[in-house]
């Protein structure tokens, strides 16, 4: 009898681990967004401002200390019902005061393009451009059904100062103290690593889902 | 027996108590509550361990922080300073191309004036290494030199700096020029000089670096992630949890293990004690192991033990009482008829008239059966009276060896026949017991009159016997035997040779070992049959001895 409730006991805490180390699902807020058809490519139009807030204190300090900030736009075409992704782009902003030139840089790079530069000799200009996605592709018209039956929705999920694991471990001369050491310190590291829950991703992550949905209309 | 006891056993039958009451159940219990403790404590400091190190990391961050907070400030100054330095640097440009535009001297048309100048500047860009672009400009006339190809900016290599704002007086194509006089200031012509310098941005990349370092201080590695500090910290209080919820369960398993083990022995202890409470004197305890249940089991096993062999020696000894008290009946009921009888055929012998021969015959062969019969009979109520008789043991310090010599003297010769040979071995070491010499002595000759029997009835050439005593194992009694090179005894007959009336032989009477068992056991000592290395029966007495053979006298 008592034999049993422990291992209960010892079920529910591996259970509750198990639901803790899983995870790392975003919330979507829903805002409403622009899309328009531009030759072949679906475009799409929206300001997520709440990426790079001018009220963050400490994110302006550290844009105008001149430190680079990055913002990672990764944009998914879904299929609304099933939510099933059809395409998806990312893009990259990186907005840098230049002190020798005494103005901002915000460069923008898309996946499988070139960079574009624009300069502002404003701060808050600069954050504007970097927070609104205009006209960015997204999908091909092509690769979309057309119709009012195929509605497609847009989740973009935007990250500020995304971690990159492997640049931290190829800076840190050797990548932390955790991974130094023995073979009980390393043995102990994994263990932990177990119990890790959801790691961070970036210094700030906001996602967003488009509402209403959009199709393409038939020509 | 009474009536009630049965019922009041049933009801102390009962001994299992509630689980909570049981020793399994408390051993286990104990254990948890050290587990949990030691497990808990243990717990407890590695929190404080691990809260103690966040402060200090707490403290290290900080100060880095500060200490980053100072490169800021630091880099500015940096960027001024390499700024003013381009700017001085675009200053004595500008003053170079002053002097060589007087070196020079005036007199030339325009076109060869910018031609001059052009090449002044380029000259000034090739000396220059890090100088990207040289623009000279005057109104909208502007002269520019650059080698952009050679610096690329976007590639991120380098860095462009522009520094403007340096002028140079310089005088009008048109106008001529006395070496030796220097114009006047206002016919000057006023020229902008700017410069664009290549800057290697290690520096920057630095400082950038700086950045992302600031930003993410309160990061850490786990392998191939990167967590917070504070998930980390999460992270390993969970962790221990875990593995501390492990041990304490491993040390339950181990604990409930090793509690079995122990009570599992005191509860076979208690069922065997158990059955024996209920009469079954035969019920021993299972082996242990030599922890002290182990001995206890044992002990209790040796007390058992001794139980039955004190049951038994009773059981014999009720037994022969009985015999005894009935060998008392018979003989006293079957002597008193005998002297009438045997007066009566004295009488009947002595009236004979003598008429008849015939019948004087028939009376005398009569008369000698009764007469014969009557002396068998008497020597029957003889032997039985003698064994209801059999007196009472008196105990007194006597030396093995004196009731040998008695023995000796009073049987020296076995037999009327020479091949027959008595041997009486002493001792080596005086051996003192507490004993009845007479009774003792009695019991030899019932042994080797048995064994002289037994020869002749065997038909043994010659019989020999011998009679020899020892210091028993571990010293302790003293062990008589009485050997032969008779038939000896079948070993199934060797426990019922002892019982009263039991004999193989026509006269015999079956007391003998019977009378002898008796007079040993009173003795408090045992009696069995072995084999004997002469090849018959050996018959061995245990005595207790009496101590030390120093301490006689005593009783
Ligand atoms: N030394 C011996 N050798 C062989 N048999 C013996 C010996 N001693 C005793 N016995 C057997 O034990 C029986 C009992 O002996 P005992 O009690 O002396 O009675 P009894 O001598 O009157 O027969 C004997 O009848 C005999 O069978
Ligand atoms: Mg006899």
């Amino acid at each position: 009898m008592r034999r049993r409730a422990f291992v209960t006991g010892a079920g529910l805490t591996l259970a509750g681990v198990a639901a803790g180390g899983a995870g790392g699902g975003e919330l979507f807020l829903l805002r409403r967004m622009k899309f328009e058809e531009l030759g072949d490519a679906v475009v799409v139009s929206v300001a997520l401002p709440e990426l790079l807030p001018t009220r963050d204190a400490s994110a302006m300090q550290s844009i105008e200390s001149g430190f680079a900030t990055t913002l990672r736009l990764e944009a998914t075409v879904v299929r609304t019902k099933s939510l099933t992704p059809v395409a998806r782009r990312v893009r990259i902003v990186k907005i840098q005061w230049n002190p020798w030139r005494e103005r901002y840089v915000v460069q923008t790079t898309d996946q499988g393009r070139g960079a574009a530069i624009r300069y502002y000799g404003k701060r808050d200009a600069a954050i504007a451009h970097a927070i609104t996605l205009e006209r960015m592709r997204v999908a091909r018209a092509s690769a979309l059904e057309r119709g009012p039956s195929a509605t497609y929705a847009v989740t973009i999920v935007g990250q500020r100062n995304p971690i990159d694991p492997e640049s931290r471990v190829a800076a840190d001369d050797g990548g932390g103290g955790q991974t130094r050491g023995g073979g009980d310190l390393s043995a102990f590291s994994r263990w932990i690593g177990v119990f890790v829950q959801s790691a961070p991703r970036a210094e700030k992550t906001f996602a967003v889902r488009s509402s209403p949905a959009f199709y393409l209309v038939t020509r | 027996m009474s009536a009630e006891k049965p019922e009041r056993r049933a009801r102390r039958a009962w001994t299992r108590g509630p689980w909570w009451g049981r020793l399994e159940s408390r051993v286990i219990a104990a254990l948890v509550v050290l587990g949990t403790l030691c497990v808990g404590a243990s717990f407890y400091l590695v929190t404080l361990t691990v809260e103690y190190f966040d402060g200090l990391v707490d403290d290290a961050i900080a100060t880095s922080e500060r200490a980053a907070g100072l490169a800021g400030p630091f880099y500015d100054g940096y960027v001024q300073a390499r700024k003013q330095a381009y700017q001085a640097r675009l200053t004595a440009m500008a003053r170079e191309l002053e002097i060589a535009e007087l070196r020079a001297g005036a007199g030339a048309t325009a076109r060869a004036v910018e031609d001059r100048r052009r090449r002044q500047l380029a000259s000034l860009l090739e000396r220059e290494d890090d100088l990207v672009e040289l623009s000279l400009r005057a109104g909208d006339d502007a002269i520019t030199v650059e080698r952009a190809s050679a610096f690329p900016e976007e590639s991120g290599a380098w860095v462009w700096v522009p520094a403007t704002g340096a002028t140079a007086e310089l005088a009008p194509a048109s106008q001529a020029l006395e070496v030796a006089a220097p114009p006047p200031e206002d016919a000057l012509e006023r020229h902008e000089l700017s410069a664009v310098f290549a800057l290697d941005p290690a520096m920057d990349r630095r400082y950038q670096e700086l950045g992302r370092l600031q930003r993410e201080a309160d990061l850490v590695s786990v392998g191939d992630d990167v967590v917070t500090r504070e998930s980390l910290e999460a992270a390993v209080f969970r962790a221990i949890g875990v593995a501390s919820a492990l041990v304490l369960l491993i040390a339950l398993i181990a604990g409930f293990v090793l509690a079995r083990a122990t009570t599992r022995k005191a509860s076979a202890l208690s069922r065997v004690m158990q059955r024996v409470a209920d009469g079954e004197l035969t019920a021993r305890v299972p082996e242990l192991g030599n922890d002290e249940l182990g001995q206890l089991g044992w002990a209790f096993n040796r007390m058992l033990d001794e139980l039955a062999a004190a049951q038994k020696k009773l059981s014999y000894l009720q037994r022969v009482g009985a015999w005894q008290e009935m060998a008392r009946r018979i003989a006293h009921e079957i002597k008193n008829p005998l002297t009438p009888i045997q007066l009566a055929v004295q009488q009947l012998r002595e009236k004979d008239p003598g008429l008849d021969p015939r019948f004087s015959r028939m009376l005398a062969t009569s008369v000698e059966i009764v007469e014969d019969e009557v002396a068998a009979l008497r020597r029957m109520v003889t032997s039985f009276s003698g064994f209801a008789k059999v007196p009472e043991v008196r105990l007194e310090p006597v030396a093995i060896a004196r009731v040998f010599d008695e023995f000796e003297r009073a049987y020296g010769h076995l037999t009327e026949r020479e091949s027959d040979t008595l041997e009486v071995v002493r001792p080596s070491a005086p051996i003192e017991i507490a004993g009845d010499r007479q009774l003792l002595k009695q019991c030899l000759v019932n042994f080797v009159e048995n064994a002289v029997l037994s020869g002749r009835e065997a038909e043994r050439e010659s019989v020999r016997v011998r009679v020899s005593a020892a210091l028993g194992q571990d010293r302790e009694g003293v062990l008589i035997r009485v050997d032969d090179n008779g038939p000896g005894i079948a070993p199934e007959r060797r426990e019922r040779v002892f019982e009263p009336y039991e004999s193989t032989r026509r006269a015999g009477t079956g007391l003998g070992l019977a009378i002898a068992k008796k007079i040993i056991l009173d003795h408090g000592g045992e009696i069995w049959v072995d084999d004997s290395p002469l090849g018959g029966a050996g018959i061995v007495v245990r005595l207790p001895t009496r101590g030390a053979p120093g301490r006689t006298g005593r009783v």
